[in-house]
């Protein structure tokens, strides 16, 4: 028992420091990203999505004589 | 939206743009009328593109609000779909501003406010990408050089010599990053048989700045809104016969800063927090 409780009290003090330096918003915001796609030189993958207006959109149709810029935010909402 | 504002300087390099988010349709069409964005937005509610492109932001756990965002990013990519070149940032909140990546791209300038410098050995010009400046966004000062002829500064790599640098004073307020100077020539200096990295001519220096965050930026959004960035370039010009003394000359760019739009859509389109929270 004794025993026990001594390893919730290290478990809790190990457990704070991080904890405490984690920043007051979600931890999640402040981490770098895992994978940022394809690389320079590779091809992106075929996609086909509804715009603003209902309208179908592919690379097709978005691309200009050179290619295109495609930007993946965040939200429109928040 | 900052990208309908430079939408067309893309075209006019022959690229289409496109915004892709996890937004639906009813959220993409709400903000687009309000913000009177016309650029294409894709909506990719269930992170469909997000997760074929293998950029769906995994930190985030999968109750929160948030799941299914991007890391935020932006392709260039060629008529082929090949990826030219990529943007991304370490933190979702930052993101590189559209006429940092035209200028990285095209050489294309923007910015409006120029000021102009003289000393016996240069003309300097410089600017920033951009006039208003927004918390978390990636921006670049640019300074354009013009070397009077036979003039040249030592480059940053030289040894023994007082080299070119371009210095930003530390604020509160913004990350400076490192300063990206172009590639140097060498000069073989006959006066004392040597040979060493010079910049001569026109060349260009720039320098990337990151506003940080709304917490941290609030005085100045209840202020007046004003963000004054510091710096000096320093150097010493020699011409082919003598080196002239080290020069100090102070620089200024004075920007707006805007505060972040955080109006969001109507309650009923909203993105949901799950029921079982999640921080």
């Amino acid at each position: 028992m004794a025993f026990s409780l001594a390893i919730a009290f290290l478990a809790i003090f190990l457990w704070m420091p991080s904890a405490a330096a984690q920043a007051p918003q979600d931890d999640w915001a402040f981490r770098p990203p895992t994978s940022t796609g394809p690389a320079v030189g590779r091809r992106i993958p075929a996609f086909r999505a509804p715009d603003q207006n209902g309208r179908m959109q592919d690379f097709n149709s978005i691309k200009g004589p050179q290619g295109a810029a495609l930007y993946f935010m965040r939200s429109a909402d928040w | 939206m900052e990208l309908q504002q430079y939408a067309d300087q893309f075209r006019k390099e022959g690229l289409g743009v496109a915004v892709i988010t996890y937004d639906s349709v009813e959220i993409l069409t709400n903000f687009d009328k309000r913000q009177n964005i016309t650029i294409p937005t894709l909506a990719d509610p269930k992170s469909e593109i997000i997760r074929a492109f293998g950029i769906l932001n995994t930190h985030v756990p999968a109750d929160h609000m948030a799941y299914g965002v991007p890391f935020p990013g932006t392709f260039i990519v060629d008529q082929n779909g090949v990826v030219k070149s990529k943007y991304f940032e370490d933190s979702y909140r930052d993101r590189v501003s559209a006429p940092t990546i035209l200028l990285r791209e095209f050489g294309s300038a923007a910015g409006t406010r120029e000021t102009a410098v003289r000393t016996n050995h240069l003309e300097m010009k410089y600017h920033s990408t951009r006039d208003t400046v927004r918390p978390n966004l990636r921006f670049t000062l640019v300074a354009d050089f013009h070397l009077q002829p036979k003039m040249h500064v030592y480059a940053p790599s030289v040894k023994g010599y007082i080299p070119i640098r371009f210095e930003i004073e530390p604020s509160p307020y913004f990350t400076a990053h490192e300063t990206e100077y172009p590639p140097s020539e060498d000069l073989y200096l006959a006066a004392i048989n040597e040979t060493v990295a010079v910049f001569q001519g026109s060349y260009q220096v720039r320098q990337d700045i990151t506003m940080l965050g709304n917490d941290v930026l609030e005085p100045v959004l209840k202020g007046d809104h004003e963000i004054k960035i510091r710096g000096r370039l320093r150097y010493q010009a020699c011409d082919d016969k003598i080196c002239y003394l080290p020069q100090t000359v102070p620089l200024e760019w004075t920007l707006q800063l805007d505060p972040l739009d955080r109006q969001r859509v109507p309650e009923a389109i909203q993105h949901k927090v799950p029921a079982s929270g999640g921080g």
